[in-house]
């Protein structure tokens, strides 16, 4: 028994703390219990005292934690390697990403834009001004703010474009 | 003499249990006889804790964020602590009224418990949980 309780003078607890939170993909909001133990986020499951999914995750919802951690073979988690960046590019035709810097990339993105519109541009259908391109499309995101998302649809449709969605419909 | 007291609290508690719906009951206090909860578990559904009344047995759902004895909401100040060696056990603190409440994760250990065998089972966590500084929720011995 004294051996015993050398031993358990020994043992070392883990503190953690549970906070809540929402889930940042869709509009239902569901909620989620974050466990932080030192100021890391080191699990993530569904909040079962939240009315709206009472515990329950979806596939994305469930995942949320991988945007930023993974466990490693120890079970720590570490920083997930998989998360980007930096912007990449991967040319027509090619098979592999190749790094671009921001200045690059939002030159092109707008060249391309009016490339693809200037080739698809319909002005009138039928007799009725439409001034619309079918050629492009856009998606919004959850990850946004709604005011973002906002001005995200008032600059797609002011540019002619109808092809309008968001990720929470997928 | 408390033992006596479970085994005709227990009867009471089962045909109480026929006759109300606890799911309306949200109060820390078993909803039968008043009495702390001696042990907690998380379901292996959605994680929901389950109290156990130390007393007459009864088994009722309680929040997880909220401390069962003072009704703490802050989360800076709930939480638990667990041994790494044992994911499936933790021990639930409050630091505002330092009372603790074991705990068992039904999701991580895979299998049901009984509660009595449980809390005998895990006297260590006692042990550990006294020497952070905690008094126990609620046991027969607080009827002394």
């Amino acid at each position: 028994m004294p051996q015993q309780a050398e031993a358990a003078e020994n043992v070392r607890v883990q503190y953690a703390k549970e906070v809540s939170t929402i889930c940042t993909f869709c509009g239902v909001g569901c909620g989620i219990i974050c466990h932080v133990q030192n100021g890391v986020v080191t699990n993530t499951e569904g909040d079962p005292d939240n009315p709206i999914n009472e515990g329950a995750l979806c596939s994305k919802g469930s995942s949320h934690y991988n945007i930023s951690y993974v466990y490693d073979t120890k079970g720590k988690p570490v920083p997930n390697p998989n998360r980007l960046t930096k912007p990449l590019y991967r040319a027509p035709g090619s098979n592999k990403w190749e790094e671009k810097d921001w200045g690059w990339m939002l030159s092109e993105i707008a060249k391309r834009i009016k490339k693809t519109r200037d080739a698809t541009f319909v002005a009138t259908s039928g007799g009725v001004t439409v001034n619309r391109t079918p050629g492009i499309s856009w998606l919004g995101s959850a990850f946004c703010t709604n005011e973002e998302n906002y001005l995200f649809q008032k600059l797609a449709r002011s540019i002619g474009i109808i092809d309008l969605d968001h990720c929470a419909r997928l | 003499m408390v033992y006596f007291l479970t085994v005709l609290w227990e009867r009471f508690a089962r045909q109480a249990a026929k006759k109300h719906d606890f799911r309306l009951w949200s109060g820390g206090k078993c909803p039968v006889c008043g009495q702390k909860p001696i042990l907690a578990m998380l379901s292996k559904g959605n994680g929901a804790r389950l109290l156990e009344c130390g007393l007459c047995h009864t088994r009722w759902e309680f929040y997880r964020l909220v401390c069962p004895d003072c009704g703490n909401k802050d989360q800076n100040t709930l939480g638990f602590f667990y041994l790494p060696s044992q994911q499936y056990r933790r021990v639930y603190v409050c630091k505002r009224c330092k009372y603790y409440l074991k705990t068992t994760v039904l999701r991580e250990l895979g299998r049901e418990i009984i509660p009595e065998l449980e809390n005998v089972a895990t006297f260590y966590l006692d042990y550990l949980a006294h020497k952070e500084g905690y008094k126990l929720i609620g046991s027969k011995k607080e009827t002394h």
